[in-house]
């Protein structure tokens, strides 16, 4: 509380930015992929679109890359101050996560990403299908829902 | 199975810290249930009741999960947990995490203890540094003029290799900026972490363990930088913050 009520400061000379660590791009940057895992989790429950509403501009390495690149180059003159808050987005990664804290943050990331929009730069192979799954808010026990899930689908 | 531990309340759980820790008054998390602490021998969990119905899903929970995580570092070292973790009971932090654990949180929270994180995030100017690496790349330079005079779509082949110039021109400098940064900051600090970050102006993302004695200097040494790189490169303060980058991820 105390931190957050500091708010918004600058420094000194005014040149260094000093935001409180309350802003939503800083925390999940500092926080989704970070800490110690606790695998005795009873029951994690992740949802939420609400997570984030954002124009995600994941940046990968692709010709999509190199012609916003290019774009931005050309239009020196017309330059459009730069957002900072896409690029936490492409960095979170699993890390070291193991169990069901895995599927918690991959559900996070699908959930940031958009669970349907594959080419946005969030792997799409059936582990990680598996591992939404998962994340989502449930009542019974994981692997007896996935198993249920397979059954409906056969 | 679903059995009685799938509803009502759980229990929350942010971090582990020293038993004797004093909490903030009136500390809430997330839900803006009540913080308090579940001592074990020296170590304490940090929790707050959790309604079987509630999902951990908003950017609200996010943000009190870390609030309650750095407001609880201004009173003493934490070790943060990662996001989501919730345990069946006051009984089960007891018995599943603090009794087998306890010992080595004591160790960690020791090495913590004194510390606080940082995060200096620099960006470039964007229209600075497009303008130094169209300047110091004549194939740039002449493959921006020729775009000029092309129109769009005859000129995809020269868009993109454009694009892929300017981006090796961009990681180049960064890496090289980047280094200076961090050889200015690294000094300062008793542990660092550099981490992954992306887009045009992207620069610089380290997470540095800095020793409360010298907070102060160090804070003057990221000041002085920010006026030293001012027009081309923003930096970027957060913290003190909970040491969430120098915690070991099993526990």
């Amino acid at each position: 509380m105390t931190i957050a009520a500091q708010g918004q400061r600058r420094s000194g000379g005014g040149y260094l930015e000093r935001p409180a660590p309350s802003g939503l791009a800083d925390v999940i940057d500092s926080i989704l992929d970070k800490g110690i895992v606790i695998d005795a989790y009873i029951r994690v429950s992740l949802v939420g679109i609400e997570l984030l509403t954002i124009d995600a501009r994941i940046v990968i390495a692709s010709v999509d890359t190199y012609l916003r690149f290019a774009e931005a180059t050309n239009r020196l003159d017309l330059y459009e101050k730069s957002k900072d808050l896409p690029e936490v987005i492409q960095e979170m990664s699993e890390g070291g996560a193991q169990g069901k804290s895995r599927g918690l943050l991959t559900g996070a990331k699908e959930a940031l990403l958009g669970p349907s929009d594959g080419d946005s730069g969030s792997s799409n192979d059936d582990e990680d299908e598996e591992q939404y799954e998962e994340a989502r808010p449930r009542r019974r026990p994981a692997k007896k829902a996935a198993a249920r899930r397979r059954r409906d689908e056969a | 199975m679903t059995t009685s531990r799938d509803v009502g309340l759980g229990c929350y759980l942010y971090g582990i810290v020293a038993a004797d820790l004093v909490l903030p008054p009136d500390l809430t998390g997330v839900d803006d249930q009540a913080v308090s602490l579940i001592p074990y021998g020296e170590v304490a969990a940090v929790v707050s009741p959790l309604d079987g119905d509630h999902l951990l899903a908003g950017r609200a929970d996010l943000l009190a999960h870390s609030r309650v995580l750095d407001t609880v570092a201004t009173a003493g070292p934490v070790v943060p947990v990662r996001f989501g973790a919730v345990l069946e009971s006051r009984d089960a932090v007891r018995s599943e995490l603090l009794e087998p654990g306890s010992e080595r949180f004591a160790v960690m929270l020791g090495e913590l203890a004194g510390h606080s994180q940082f995060t200096v995030r620099a960006r470039y100017d964007e229209r600075q540094i497009l303008t130094e690496v169209v300047a110091e790349n004549p194939e740039i330079a002449r493959l921006r003029l020729a775009l000029r005079e092309q129109p769009e779509d005859s000129s995809y082949g020269d868009r993109v290799r454009m694009g892929e110039l300017v981006s090796r021109a961009l990681e180049a400098k960064s890496a090289e900026d980047g280094q200076l940064l961090l050889t200015r900051l690294e000094r300062y600090a008793a542990a660092a972490n550099l981490r992954a970050s992306a887009g045009l102006d992207r620069l610089l993302d380290v997470a540095l363990l800095v020793e409360d004695a010298r907070r102060a200097e160090f804070e003057e040494a990221v000041e002085a930088l920010a006026e030293d790189s001012a027009g081309r490169i923003r930096l970027k303060l957060i913290g003190p913050t909970a040491p969430y980058d120098f915690v070991d991820a099993e526990a």
